[in-house]
């Protein structure tokens, strides 16, 4: 017999973080009912809304449940209390964050007043690139090089470790749920961890479980357009970078930034920012038309990963076209803008919002491993 | 018709004159029928067929009118032509028209049939004369708390003298010891301060209410309009009252049983205790007077529970959750758990439930209450299948149990201690009953509870609220089912209208509801009395008293005129002015029953016309056909049937008889609480008879139905029809 004490305390933190109609639930069960991505056997998000009411916290953390939400928002829509338990599931995936991310750095990302710090950081080491390995007078140099006032090597000296540090804490965070999950639910796996992986990576790619969605459901295909959008542009970045390598290596000559526009890997980032703003422009119209019943309430953390995203790419494409236009300064500037948050994305990824990538599709392994269908 | 000078009028319209041919019903009257007048029109409800009925009463001073148009329950404020004369409906519409072929045969015939049963009808009735007797209408409301006072100010305020009778030194009643009210204002989201103190003072400046503090009933004499009640206070003395409303109110169900909730545990209270320690300043652990940390509150503890009591008290979820917040305003750390079965908080407290449920303090789980141990200083409550797992234990400093409510009408300590086979009706009505009312009745002294699980005095809660089984006896508040202070005030005014109507009702010589304004009052041939006491032992109203030899003794104003008594009768002595055996009888022998070359079968269906009666008009309304061979009688309530009507129906060469009532069992709808019980148990032993008669027992079918179940009346008849064609026609036919 398990002994349970409520703890205002960690309901009062769902609260805070989004889940403020919590209160309101009654435990119908609606939600459990509506929602189609829920595992018959083990169905969500009714019994989450009573532990997140009585604040039991190590039921909520390797919840393997609290991952496999989509937050279609369907349980939120047709709640006769008005207990959103699509925002409650979020703001328990935000306390997930924060719990399981390396260092628990995950709290930072989540508090609006350190964000002036958290873009700092990046600002001076960017700055610091540019103050010591910039071309002298390079603002004059034509044509427009960006690598003249941040030489490769350079970034990729801060960027190279910044990025082994971000794969370390996301490697981290994962092993971390995978051991919780773990001690939730037991270890006899029913299919092979590789098979596992190849499913959830299939059911990303198609985003099958967002597609289940009803209420929210023209949000399947904004997301499927920044997701393939944002591959697009990291791909990009990628092999920019491999390029200049294999260039400075002497393995071989290929073309070196600023490419012209006809080239593959041009083509390639111009059309992921594209398709990744079109994605962008749909989920925050939503967001801004829609009443949070069904599009979800949107919170600071939600936010920041949604701005810091789009000023990344939109920074890119005025860059570019500030480079083509042949307009120095302005070029330059918003290229550091442009590196400053590239590396907020990609370095404070695991800490971010963006770690829903790692920690959904880890439970979507973990779940795919089992018998038990979601 | 014989000494009754008639006029009969037929209406055509509603496409009555479609469905069948008026001048052959004209034809009819005029051969068969000793009519003043017959005339028909296309629109006999309109102002022209009325005045031309008003014309010919005066002018040819008719004093009975025959009506065959549309049913009884539409156009009766137009067809009312005064006391004196004698109003018959025939109908041709509903019954006839709308539920049968337009233009056939079977049809003409049926509308034949019912005005030959209308014409019998009215050569067997009388007009009524009302039984008015001088009487008080001071109302006497038993029991000083918050019901009892809303209802002597209501009674106060129309004009009402009231006594208002309290046992204890103080008004006030169980409010008086709650620290906060529930709320009853909008937005229904916060306490109310307690307001029992200026109820008590309105009270006691009431010129028209007599508070007897200290006081109780020592009996009750009489009738409605006529009680003499005596009460004692040391001193006793007699005063007299017309109607009585009990509002006694409720004890709370026995902490002492609830031992598996650990209720012999220093740190467990029940919820009336807690709102006692709350009310009178500070909420602590009773053990060592500590403060509470942590609450947890028990819902439905020895309610909803077949070992205890087997019903919701409707009121202990909103009282638990008011507690809750009482502790949490005490100890702003502290935590208030309640684990239920179900929360259930009806209407507006479902408002306050939502608000109180914001309150990150409160803790709500549903589940199953195994047991209540101690575990060092704290308790530990064990929960069953409950949502936060399927056996989970909780700690608390105190756990308050939700106790229900039980009846203080209810007794279980006056038992009849003899078996079962040996008790006498009298026996049966004291068991359980505390002493209240004391009334002087042949079928005992106290109110008939509504069933033994049940131990409240209420009649059928829909229909008939506030009415008890006995007449000019309303019962309010938590004495008449479980409840609250906002129901206890609705319950108390709601009893107070009825006590008021009783005595006006009574006044005027009529019945109360559901035959309110009956005129009509059973009539007893008490030289033919065998003192057989069936009349008195079926009447659910306690109506008829005895003398010693067993001669039953009527109260007219007791009455509710159901019938009952009549059909119980195996004399025949009991009859109304407008409703009696030889009535039906004519009407039965009025109908023309096909002779057996006819291949036609005749089937006489008795009809209870209070929910029967509507089911098969709405069949009608909703153009439902059914059989062409029944003839409907319009019975006050089914267990007014005499089983002579059945001898009748057998010998007149019906091949069948359907008797259609209300629903009866625990949720009874009949409006004579037991009538279409008693008419089923009797048919039972009809059946018998026609066994060993050789007749088929199924020749009868006693079924029931709901107001809203027109749909089944063809299933029903047209299902009799059918298995009736198997068997031989009706062998007494034609003799």
């Amino acid at each position: 017999m398990s002994v349970i004490q409520p703890d205002i305390g960690v309901s009062l933190r769902v609260m805070e973080k989004g889940g403020d109609s919590l209160q309101k639930c009654f435990q119908c069960g609606n939600c459990s009912a509506i929602c189609d991505v829920t595992p018959d056997d083990d169905p969500f998000p009714r019994r989450e809304m009573l532990y997140a009411q009585w604040g039991q916290k190590e039921k909520l953390l390797g919840n393997v449940n609290v991952w496999l939400c989509h937050q279609c928002n369907d349980c939120s829509f047709h709640c006769p209390g008005g207990a959103n338990p699509g925002d409650v599931m979020a703001a328990v995936r935000n306390l997930s964050f924060q719990h399981y991310s390396y260092l628990g750095f995950g709290r930072y990302l989540s508090d609006p007043k350190l964000a002036p710090l958290l873009l700092a950081i990046p600002a001076v080491l960017i700055a610091l690139v540019v103050a010591v390995g910039s071309l002298p007078g390079f603002m004059s140099m034509k044509p427009i090089v960006f690598s003249n006032m941040a030489p490769v090597m350079a970034i990729d000296l801060i960027f190279i470790p910044a990025m082994v540090f971000a794969v370390v804490a996301g490697l981290a965070g994962i092993i971390a749920i995978w051991r919780d999950f773990t001690a939730h639910y037991g270890d006899e796996r029913d299919v092979a961890l590789i098979k596992a992986v190849w499913l959830t990576l299939l059911g990303v790619l198609r985003h099958d479980k967002m597609k289940k969605c009803v209420v929210n459901a023209p949000r399947t295909n904004a997301h499927l357009l920044l997701f393939y959008g944002f591959f697009a542009l990291l791909a990009t970045t990628t092999l920019v970078a491999l390029m200049h390598w294999i260039n400075l290596l002497g393995i071989a000559s290929v073309a070196e930034t600023p490419l012209p526009l006809s080239h593959p890997v041009k083509v390639l980032g111009n059309i992921g920012a594209i398709t990744a703003l079109s994605g962008i422009y749909i989920i925050v119209t939503r967001r801004l038309t829609l009443n949070a019943k069904q599009v979800g309430g949107t919170l600071y953390y939600d936010s920041f990963f949604g701005v810091v995203l789009f000023l990344t790419i939109a920074t890119g494409i005025l860059a570019e076209l500030f480079r083509l236009v042949d307009y120095s300064f302005p070029a330059f500037a918003i290229y550091y803008v442009h590196l400053v948050f590239v590396f907020t994305l990609l370095v404070y990824a695991p800490f971010s919002k963006f770690a829903h990538m790692l920690y959904r599709a880890t439970a979507l392994t973990f779940t795919n491993t089992r018998k038990r269908k979601p | 018709m014989s000494d009754k000078k008639t006029g009969v009028y037929i209406c055509s319209g509603c496409g009555l004159g479609e469905a069948f041919d008026v001048a052959a019903l004209e034809k009819t009257v005029g051969d068969e029928f000793n009519a003043a007048l017959c005339k028909s029109s296309g629109f006999l409800c309109e102002e022209a067929g009325v005045n031309e009925i008003k014309g010919d009463i005066r002018n040819e001073g008719l004093d009975a009118v025959m009506i065959a148009a549309c049913s009884t329950r539409v156009n009766y404020d137009v067809f009312d032509f005064g006391e004196k004369i004698l109003v018959e409906r025939v109908d041709l519409r509903e019954k006839v028209a709308w539920c049968q072929d337009e233009g056939s045969e079977d049809t003409l015939d049926m509308a034949k049939d019912y005005l030959r049963m209308g014409a019998a009808k009215l050569k067997e009735i009388e007009l009524t004369v009302p039984f008015v007797q001088d009487v008080s209408d001071t109302i006497l409301v038993i029991g000083g708390g918050v019901a009892g006072m809303t209802s002597a100010l209501g009674a106060g305020a129309a004009g009402h003298n009231v006594l208002l009778v309290e046992k204890s030194d103080r008004l006030g009643g169980f409010m008086r010891g709650m620290k906060k009210t529930l709320p009853r204002n909008a937005p229904y989201i916060n306490l109310e301060e307690n307001s029992i103190e200026q109820l008590t003072e309105e009270v006691k400046a009431d010129r028209k209410i007599s508070v007897h503090l200290n006081s109780i009933i020592k009996s009750i004499v009489g009738a409605p309009g006529m009680f003499d009640v005596t009460i004692e206070n040391g001193a006793t003395s007699v005063v007299r009252a017309g109607a009585v409303v009990v509002a006694t109110g409720f004890r709370p169900y026995e902490k002492e049983k609830l031992t598996d909730f650990g209720s012999d545990l220093p740190d467990v209270v029940t919820s009336v205790e807690f709102e006692g320690m709350a009310a009178s300043g500070k909420i602590v652990r009773p053990s060592n007077g500590e403060p509470v940390g942590s609450a947890l509150f028990v819902q439905c503890a020895g309610s909803r529970d077949k070992k205890h009591l087997p019903y919701c008290s409707s009121i202990c979820c909103s009282v638990s959750l008011k507690q809750a917040l009482y502790l949490r305003e005490e100890y702003p750390d502290s935590s208030a758990t309640i684990v239920y079965k179900d929360i259930r908080t009806p209407g507006k407290m479902e408002l306050f439930y939502k608000q109180a449920q914001l309150d990150p303090g409160i803790f709500l789980v549903k589940g199953e209450i195994d047991n209540v141990t101690r575990d060092g200083d704290n308790l530990q409550v064990h929960v069953n299948d409950s949502l936060l797992g399927p056996a989970v234990s909780l700690k608390a400093d105190l756990v308050v149990l939700a106790t229900g409510m039980v009846s203080s009408t209810y007794d279980a300590s006056v038992t009849i201690d003899k078996p079962e086979d040996q008790m006498t009706d009298d026996d049966r009505a004291k068991s359980g009953k505390a002493s209240i009312l004391n009334l002087q009745y042949r079928k005992g002294p106290e109110l008939p509870h509504l069933k033994e699980e049940f131990a409240f005095p209420d009649s059928h809660f829909i229909c008939f609220p506030y009415e008890t089984q006995r007449t000019g006896i309303y019962a309010a508040g938590s004495a008449r089912s479980p409840q609250g202070i906002a129901d206890s005030i609705d319950d108390a005014l709601g009893a107070t209208v009825k006590a008021i109507q009783s005595v006006k009702l009574v006044g005027a010589g009529k019945a109360v509801s559901p035959r309110a304004g009956d005129t009509s009052y059973p009539d007893f041939f008490l030289q033919r009395c065998t003192q057989c006491k069936r009349c008195t032992v079926e009447c659910p109203f306690g109506t008829l008293d005895e003398d010693k030899k067993g001669t039953p003794k009527p109260n007219p104003t007791r009455c509710r005129r159901c019938g009952i008594c009549m059909g119980a009768c195996p004399e025949r002595i009991i009859s109304f002015a407008n409703y009696s055996i030889n009535m039906i009888s004519s009407m039965i022998k009025a109908i023309e029953a096909p002779d057996e070359f006819s291949g036609k079968l005749r089937v006489l269906m008795f009809v209870c016309e209070n929910d029967a009666m509507p089911a098969i008009e709405m069949a009608g309304l909703n153009r439902l056909k059914y059989d062409a061979q029944v003839r409907i009688i319009p019975l006050r309530c089914l267990g007014s049937t005499n089983i002579v009507w059945i001898a009748d129906a057998l010998a007149a060469g019906f091949d069948g008889v359907i008797m259609l009532g209300c629903k009866h069992g625990d949720d009874y709808q009949c409006h004579f609480v037991k009538g279409s019980e008693l008419a089923e148990t009797r048919m039972s032993k009809v059946q018998e008879t026609l066994d060993r008669l050789m007749l088929e027992s199924e020749r009868i079918l006693v079924e029931s139905i709901s107001i809203n179940e027109a749909h089944k009346v063809p299933e029903i008849i047209d299902g009799f029809m059918e298995n009736l064609s198997d068997m031989e026609p009706n062998p007494y036919k034609g003799f």
